[in-house]
């Protein structure tokens, strides 16, 4: 993400705070036979500060590793290091936040109490959870239902619940398992926005999804996994960079400019290289923008409301820091704007011709949500293709 | 040392100062102090409980002033905390902490805007701190108190338990005599609350851990910074206080109606029931040391004299010893026809208490023959002739033989040392046997039944206690309703003791055969004879102690009994099946490959 690079700590300079060497899982079953490769001799490190993807198909190992991160499967062969301890060491769990595949909360609990329970497992004391718990269901927009037992909940608000229980150590390494799954757009908006908030903030995220809208609009750097595999492993950047193609939007044009235009492309390429289509606005930003519209118009919902802001203790500014530290961050923090990280280039345009790239940016209007998203279809059906392609099936 | 003060602010109020640490105002006043600082609710708990102290005061004056040193200290380490907690209620705020010599000196200081020391979180600073395993090990049991509430689990056994307590003695009439009486309203209501607690607990504990591990909420506690033995712990700790609240419930409707029904029996069965079951009783018997030295040395004569006589071999010798031994002991045990046997107690360490107190005998005797009548004529006498006043009764009284009897001897029959003699004279043509070990006992009354009610159930609470660690043990490895059946099974082995018994006196598992006398011996009895052996050993450590026998034939349960009830029960065997539960369950993976299987 552009927007979010400044701020980030120059990668490589420093100690992975993941190191996985070798990890290989075999499930076996009842008589020891092997059953299933589940992992299968897997490298990678995590760097601070970076929001690093584990991106594979249904069963492709991604929990399985994530599950071994956090010291719940043991590996069959391998080693972990998270913070330069075994992932079973006890104290370092208290720096790490995790948001199972699926939610895994006790239904009898109300929220608040959930909230509280998992504090109390954090040392947290009461003044810190209480402060931390009310910040934390404002931010997942659950704060007019922290009465309800969560076993009432619908799926995407026992997410938000599980998201809030992942964050209320303010950790410094986020483990995401799914994390939009079960969630509606602004849902998914807004969890893409808090891992954004997070990672300005310093912190690593880890996040495994199959979704690749979730992926591309956050990650730094991904892997991805096929068979319990690692298939390709790098910034978005590379894996997503097509150097031979160019597109190039305009307002609608008379069809005598266009055929001219045409004309001209058509001196240098082939015409069965050449694709004129309209830009659609897609489905996920129309639905925010009626949802916005509602919203506006002061519709109550039983439901899960859009989250207003991400937690203050969790942005860094919250008022439980001391003076000092505040000043410091200000000084040392570029401005932020907290809800949406500015439009992101597209990753297409990464040609040469820093003029043309320009020239594609600037007709576009400027609705806060818009740029981003109406970048979106281009980019994920390449991502699409990249991913197919390395996973040898056509698409 | 430099005092400290939180600095309090509220918009156009003046500035609050309260002193960090102890209260020594509180620590000494308690309820007054509270009521004086306008802490209403902490100040009538406080209230409430110097009165309830006021009547633990008439029991034991000991435990009145530990318990209200206990209240102090907690009104010293808390109060002050409670003040601030009472200030941020009425929305003011935390300024900081400035260190001064009083109150006022620190308004003073704060009031200049200097000097304020900020923490974070006036609330991180603990007066009484818990320690964070602590913490952690209590937002785990109170866990399990919450489902058992949400899911009215709770509300259920607790009504089961108490319908059985009043439903029993509905359903089963007495016969109007207070052993009948005792009978149902103590031995039957108890022993069902123990079946009925030891089964849901047992159920509960296999769930609370297993159903955790089935539907991954375990994964959401494993993935934060507690060890595996806190959630184990913490999760034994809710069930055993969970049984607790529900052994308290049952235990206090059972004695109210047993002394609201007592009031009902006749007039004289009342008097029974108050000298023989209200009523927590020692007990003293002849020191069995001597006497057993004493048959060991005169069986060691005889053997020397069978020897010279005529040698037998090795492998024979240790049974003629038996023999000629329980030939010896016989002779202890066996008064012949119109012969006086004399029993000495020695009731020396509470010769002072028993003063003007009377005494019971509880005799049990064997006949060499049956009587025509079924019964044997008894003389007893009690007191020593020039030393102690003499007591004899005057009619032969008519005891049955194989069972247990209970009279009432004076006060005052000991002599200066504190011993009680004790004579029985054969009247009949018949030898009557009284055993060493149960033959005669004295009853004495130690102290009141309330307390030993409270013992008794205690005990029972050890057993809850071990049962939760064997269901939690089980749950450490099974899933749900197989670790259910698991415990279940091994509850019901160890309650089922016959056969074990059987098989470790026969020393075989192939039955002893009655007619040949032979052994049917098999290979496995090498194995097996000793692992029940052991088995037997293990479980007879729980189950020595018979707290529901002792309380309704009104004998005391003394404190060292439940210590070692706890001792054995709780901390070496539930300590066993906690090290086993949590070594499993430390190893064990606990997300499956596709999470929730």
């Amino acid at each position: 993400m552009a927007a979010a690079e400044p701020t980030r700590s120059s990668p490589a300079a420093s100690e992975p705070i993941v190191t996985v060497r070798g990890l290989t899982k075999v499930f076996k079953d009842f008589w020891g036979r092997p059953k299933a490769h589940a992992v299968d001799n897997v490298d990678f490190d995590v760097r601070p500060g970076e929001v690093f993807g584990l991106l594979g198909p249904n069963g492709s190992g991604k929990s399985t590793t994530v599950k071994m991160l956090l010291g719940l499967l043991n590996p069959t062969k391998g080693h972990i290091e998270v913070f330069g301890h075994s992932p079973r060491h006890v104290q370092t769990k208290s720096r790490i936040g995790y948001l199972p595949e699926e939610s895994y909360l006790y239904r009898y609990l109300d929220s608040r109490e959930t909230l509280d329970f998992f504090g109390n497992l954090f040392e947290l004391s009461k003044a810190d959870r209480n402060n931390r718990a009310e910040q934390l269901l404002e931010m997942v927009g659950l704060s007019q239902t922290r009465l309800r037992a969560v076993g009432e909940f619908s799926k995407g608000m026992q997410r938000r619940i599980g998201l809030a229980q992942a964050l209320i150590n303010d950790p410094d390494l986020v483990i995401l398992d799914e994390p939009t799954s079960g969630l509606d757009p602004i849902g998914c908006r807004e969890v893409k926005d808090l891992i954004v908030a997070l990672a300005r903030r310093g912190k690593t995220v880890i996040l495994s999804s199959h979704l690749l809208a979730d992926v591309e609009d956050v990650c730094d750097r991904v892997v991805i996994y096929y068979g319990g595999k690692i298939q390709a492993m790098g910034t978005l950047k590379e894996l997503l960079a097509t150097p031979d193609a160019l597109r190039i939007t305009t307002p609608i044009l008379p069809r005598q400019t266009l055929e001219r235009v045409l004309e001209v492309i058509r001196h240098d390429v082939a015409t069965d290289k050449v694709r004129v289509d309209n830009p659609t606005q897609n489905l996920e930003s129309y639905f925010l923008d009626v949802v916005q519209k509602a919203r506006q118009a002061a519709a109550e919902t039983s439901g899960a409301t859009s989250g207003a802001h991400v937690a203050a203790y969790l942005r860094g500014d919250g008022e439980t820091k001391p003076a000092a530290d505040r000043i410091l961050e200000r000084l040392t923090l570029p401005q932020e704007t907290p809800a949406a990280p500015a439009p992101a280039a597209p990753v297409g345009s990464s040609v040469d011709e820093k003029k043309l790239d320009s020239l594609a940016k600037a007709p576009e209007p400027g609705p806060q949500t818009g740029p981003a998203s109406e970048q979106k279809p281009a980019d994920l059906s390449k991502a699409d293709e990249k991913l197919s392609s390395l996973l040898n099936k056509p698409k | 040392m430099p005092r400290e003060f939180e600095i309090f602010s509220k918009p156009s109020a003046p500035l609050v100062a309260v002193k960090r640490g102890f209260s020594w105002p509180g620590f000494f006043f308690e309820w007054i102090w509270a009521f004086a600082r306008g802490l209403w609710l902490e100040g009538s708990l406080l209230f409430l409980a110097t009165i309830g102290l006021k009547f633990v005061s008439a029991h034991s004056p000991g435990l009145t002033v530990a318990l209200s040193l206990i209240v102090g200290l907690f009104v010293g380490f808390r109060g002050n905390s409670w003040r601030s907690e009472k200030l941020e209620r009425q929305g003011y705020r935390f300024l900081g902490i400035v260190p001064a010599a009083s109150p006022a000196a620190a308004l003073a200081i704060a009031a200049r805007g200097e000097q304020l020391s900020f923490v974070s979180q006036r609330a991180s600073v603990s007066f009484l701190p818990t320690p964070a395993w602590l913490q952690q090990l209590l937002a785990i049991a109170w866990l399990t108190w919450k489902a058992a509430f949400r899911f009215r689990l709770f509300l259920v056994i607790a009504v089961l338990l108490l319908m059985s307590v009043v439903g029993l003695p509905i359903l089963i009439k007495d016969d109007g005599t207070a052993r009948g009486f005792t009978q149902i309203l103590l031995t039957y209501t108890l022993s069902v609350i123990t079946a009925l607690l030891g089964l849901s607990t047992l159920w509960l504990s296999c769930g609370t851990l297993a159903r955790d591990i089935e539907e991954c909420q375990i994964q959401m506690i494993a993935v934060k910074p507690v060890a595996r033995w806190q959630i184990w712990l913490g999760k034994w700790l809710g069930i055993i206080t969970l049984n607790a609240a529900l052994l308290t419930l049952s235990g206090l409707s059972v004695y109210t109606l047993l002394l609201w029904r007592a009031t009902k029996l006749p007039v004289e069965q009342q008097k029974v029931l108050r000298n023989e079951v209200l009523i927590a009783r020692g007990s003293a018997k002849e020191a069995l040391g001597d006497i057993n030295a004493e048959i060991d040395k005169v069986a060691d004569e005889a053997m020397k004299e069978r020897l010279k006589q005529s040698p037998v071999s090795g492998a024979d010798l240790g049974e003629v010893r038996r023999l000629i031994r329980e030939g010896v002991k016989a002779n202890y045990q066996v008064v012949p026809p119109g012969v006086i046997r004399q029993w000495h107690i020695n009731l020396g360490a509470m010769k002072n208490s028993l003063r003007d107190r009377p005494l019971q005998l509880r005799i049990r005797f064997n006949a060499a023959a049956k009587s025509p009548t079924g019964t044997f004529a008894a003389f007893w006498r009690a007191g020593v002739p020039e030393k102690t006043r003499l007591w004899a009764n005057a009619e032969p009284m008519s005891m049955a033989p194989d069972t247990f009897h209970e009279f009432e001897i004076p006060a005052n029959l000991l002599d200066d040392q504190g011993m009680l003699t004790i004579g029985f004279r054969n009247m009949n043509n018949i030898s009557l046997l009284f055993p060493l070990e149960d033959g005669l006992e004295v009853l004495y009354r130690e102290s009141g039944f309330g307390l030993n009610f409270t013992r008794g159930l205690a005990i029972i609470f050890c057993w809850m206690a071990l049962l939760a660690a064997i269901g939690l043990a089980a749950a450490s490895f099974l899933s749900f309703p197989v670790a259910a059946f698991f415990a279940l099974g091994i509850l019901t082995l160890s309650l089922s003791t016959g056969t074990l018994n059987t098989v470790v006196a026969d020393g075989t598992i192939g039955g002893f055969n009655e007619e040949t006398g032979q052994a049917g011996h098999s290979v496995l009895d090498f194995i097996i004879v000793p692992a029940f052996r052991a088995a037997l050993s293990i479980i007879n450590l729980a189950k020595d102690f018979s707290p529901i026998d002792a309380l309704s034939n009104g004998r005391s349960i003394p404190w060292n009994t439940v210590g070692q009830a706890f001792g054995r029960i709780v901390l070496l065997l539930g300590g066993i099946f906690a090290a086993f539960g949590i070594f499993i369950f430390n190893r064990r993976e606990l997300a499956t490959a596709q999470g929730n299987q």
